[in-house]
């Protein structure tokens, strides 16, 4: 990253919460003007909305104008890899351009043409190595798997994006996977990534988007030791089947042992790990490995019918979380162990209206069907407000 | 922690910027000493809601000829009964303004009380046949319960059940990612679509032009926007004969709602009618080159189109910015 970038992210970071302190009413106007003053971004940063719409109106423009060369002026399939190479650089370009424009650099388009730039450059590698040069067995395609780790790596860290590393991680894990001992390479490389990731989650010396990102490894790191550890996983070869000699054996009982175990205690350890460091990113991910673990246990141990299990746990969720509430609403000053139930800066207005969408998305009812001649009524859909199933 | 955040509050504290307090508790917040949990909380309720109305549902789906319709009945009413009288308990004194916010877990606890009273009135309506073959205006029934909900509860969560529920009873789906507009009629839904549009575009208005819950503007007028623009382009592309009367009607309710919003400065709004005019544009574009065998000069004119909606973006934010 660009160490001008670097200083506007970290002036940036300060002036975003300096914005939230206002509106929860923590400073006055004037206070978060002066300190606008001391801490300057001369970056244009419009609101999601217009960052969204203008992100796809560039991923437009791009591939209008990619598939209208693709049309014209190519032929076969080294033509194709030639215009994925030239469009990628000249994305690669055009992101440097609007990375070095105040006016640009973080209205959309900047993370569209980088985004666009590592597609284009990933697919003309995967032409050029599996269609062109023709390589033996799947060579090729695992060539394109570390070209596509390496370019995603290099985007994420020369732009700051988590989800470039995100890519990266995908395609480095996916190319252990087809490995020799893939699963023992995606727990001990898992590991690593955590470990390194959560040595750089305060490094003073990064921007915040790289701490973002490194949180975001982090995340990556855990997820892949959960997968190569799970007892489902170890049970039905999941990794090895992306192999392409894969032969199914039985799995070994050692193995199926100790994955019974982590599948039990890793949820927890990462749960505690994120309450005891106060990262609520750890705990979300503990809590989310957790439910994988509960899935697990269901698929293997029949404890209950499945409407018994899906409304006790929703009781006890319900439950956990309005005493979760109170609990921390009733402690000195609304807080205990550095945990509130309070919304600190963010806008609990706009919070309570967002609500509808995820709730009018999953839970409206279904629209009834036309009614025909002859109709008899009740064979509609059973649970109005999309309460439930159909009779 | 935010390390940055930290040695800025230092700073601007020695320099007088940032008095104290808030400095000290602005501080103990950037080290990460202090951290909220409301955003984890809240979906810990929706998914306990979520999880426990599935439950529910399966148990009535294999259970309800075993137990009798009467005593499911009951039961789910008696359910329902006992989260409206926790959130009585719990909710602050009706307002047609914005009421305090009586705690995070109050939206949830109203939402799983209507929606176990929709699936009590969905199972009394299986049952006992109530409206006959009008039996879809239980829908109405759930909705305009939501709606008196929304209203004395300061709910935008209600609001927004209450708006797809009614959207439901005309047959028409609100969740555009199913892709189609309702499992109806295509003509029939797409007017059902364009009519609930309206009517929720006309009361958002009406209920901020009257100052009466003024805030659940958002709400109506996304909703409605949604649907009336979604209608609209369903005609645009599904209709073979039609389709340029679907798209004129389409351009020049894009045009006003273009145009309102960003003289209100109300960026979604404004984004949805510029995605739909666009979408829109895109049939004359396929009729335009229907005839002409040219996939590259196609994609060129979408790409120069495109090109053109990205100036406008860019000049609209400039001057709302400056406005």
């Amino acid at each position: 990253m660009r160490s001008e970038t670097a200083a506007f992210e970290r002036a940036s970071a300060v002036r975003e919460a300096a914005h939230g302190w206002r509106t929860a009413g923590m400073i006055d106007g004037p206070t978060e003007e002066a300190i606008g003053t001391e801490y300057p971004d001369p970056r244009i940063r419009p609101s999601p909305v217009w960052r969204v719409l203008t992100f796809l109106f560039v991923t437009v423009i791009v591939l209008g104008v990619f598939i209208a060369l693709s049309l014209s002026a190519v032929h076969g399939l080294t033509g194709q890899a030639f215009i994925c190479l030239l469009a990628g650089v000249a994305l690669v370009a055009t992101t440097e351009l609007q990375e070095q424009a105040p006016s640009l650099a973080r209205r959309g388009g900047a993370g569209a043409t980088a985004f666009w730039a590592g597609a284009f450059l990933t697919a003309a590698a995967g032409l050029y190595f599996g269609e062109i040069l023709r390589l033996r067995g799947e060579t090729g395609f695992e060539i394109t798997l570390a070209v596509s780790a390496l370019l995603w790596g290099a985007a994420s860290w020369r732009w700051g994006s988590a989800i470039f590393a995100l890519f990266s991680s995908l395609s480095l894990f996916l190319l252990l996977a087809r490995q020799p001992y893939g699963r023992l390479l995606w727990i001990l490389l898992g590991a690593l990534l955590a470990v390194l990731s959560a040595r750089r989650l305060d490094e003073r010396s990064w921007s915040p988007l790289h701490r973002e990102t490194a949180a975001a490894l982090l995340v990556v790191g855990l997820a892949v030791v959960y997968a190569a550890t799970n007892f489902w996983s170890v049970e039905t070869w999941s990794i090895e089947r992306f192999r392409v000699d894969f032969t199914w054996t039985e799995p070994p009982r050692a193995a199926l042992a100790a994955a019974m175990i982590t599948t039990a205690l890793m949820p927890v350890a990462v749960l505690a790990w994120g309450i005891r460091a106060r990262r609520l990113f750890l705990a979300d991910t503990g809590a989310l490995v957790l439910i994988f673990s509960l899935v697990t246990l269901r698929h293997y141990v029949h404890i209950a019918p499945l409407w018994a299990i899906l409304s006790v746990l929703g009781a006890v969720v319900l439950g956990l979380a309005i005493g979760l509430e109170r609990w921390l609403s009733r402690g000195a000053g609304k807080e205990r162990g550095g945990f509130t139930a309070e919304p600190l800066f963010s806008d609990e207005t706009k919070a309570r209206l967002l609500q509808a969408i995820p709730v009018a998305a999953t839970l409206q009812p279904e629209a009834p069907p036309p009614s025909e001649k002859g109709f008899t009524p009740g064979g509609g859909s059973f649970g109005g407000g999309g309460a439930s199933d159909r009779f | 922690m935010q390390p940055e955040l930290v040695q800025a509050i230092g700073t601007l504290r020695e320099k007088g910027i940032l008095p104290d307090p808030p400095a000290s508790h602005l501080l103990r917040i950037a080290r990460g000493d202090l951290v909220s949990v409301r955003l984890e909380i809240r979906a810990l309720l929706y998914l306990g809601v979520l999880l426990l109305t599935t439950g529910i549902g399966l148990f009535l789906k294999l259970h309800h000829e075993r137990i009798g319709p009467s005593a499911i009945a009951a039961l789910l009413g008696l359910a329902a009964g006992a989260c409206f009288v926790w959130v009585v308990r719990h909710a602050a004194p009706f307002t047609w303004e914005r009421a305090p916010d009586p705690g995070v877990a109050f939206d949830y606890v109203l939402l799983l009380g209507l929606l176990l009273v929709a699936s009590d009135l969905a199972y009394v309506e299986v049952q006992f046949k109530v409206f006959g073959p009008d039996w879809p205006y239980h829908l109405l029934a759930v909705s305009l319960l939501c709606l008196g909900a929304a209203f004395r509860w300061d709910s935008a969560v209600a609001l927004g059940l209450s708006l797809s529920t009614f959207a439901a009873w005309r047959g028409v789906s609100v969740n555009v990612l199913k892709g189609a507009l309702g499992p109806g009629r295509p003509e029939e839904t797409r007017w059902n679509a364009v009519g609930c549009g309206i009517v929720f575009v006309a009361l958002g208005l009406a209920l901020v032009r009257a100052g009466k819950k003024a805030h659940f503007e958002e709400v109506w007028i996304n909703f409605g926007l949604l649907l009336l623009l979604g209608g609209l382009l369903s005609g645009v592309f599904g209709d073979r004969s039609l389709w340029g009367i679907w798209l004129a009607a389409l351009a020049a309710v894009s045009a006003v709602v273009i145009w309102r919003a960003y003289r209100a400065g109300k960026t979604l709004y404004f984004a949805e009618g510029v995605v739909a005019a666009y979408l829109g544009s895109l049939r004359l574009l396929f009729e335009a080159f229907r005839n002409v065998h040219s996939g590259s000069a196609f994609a060129l004119v979408v790409a120069g189109s495109a090109a053109g909606v990205l100036a406008l973006i860019v000049g609209a934010h400039r001057r709302m910015k400056a406005s």
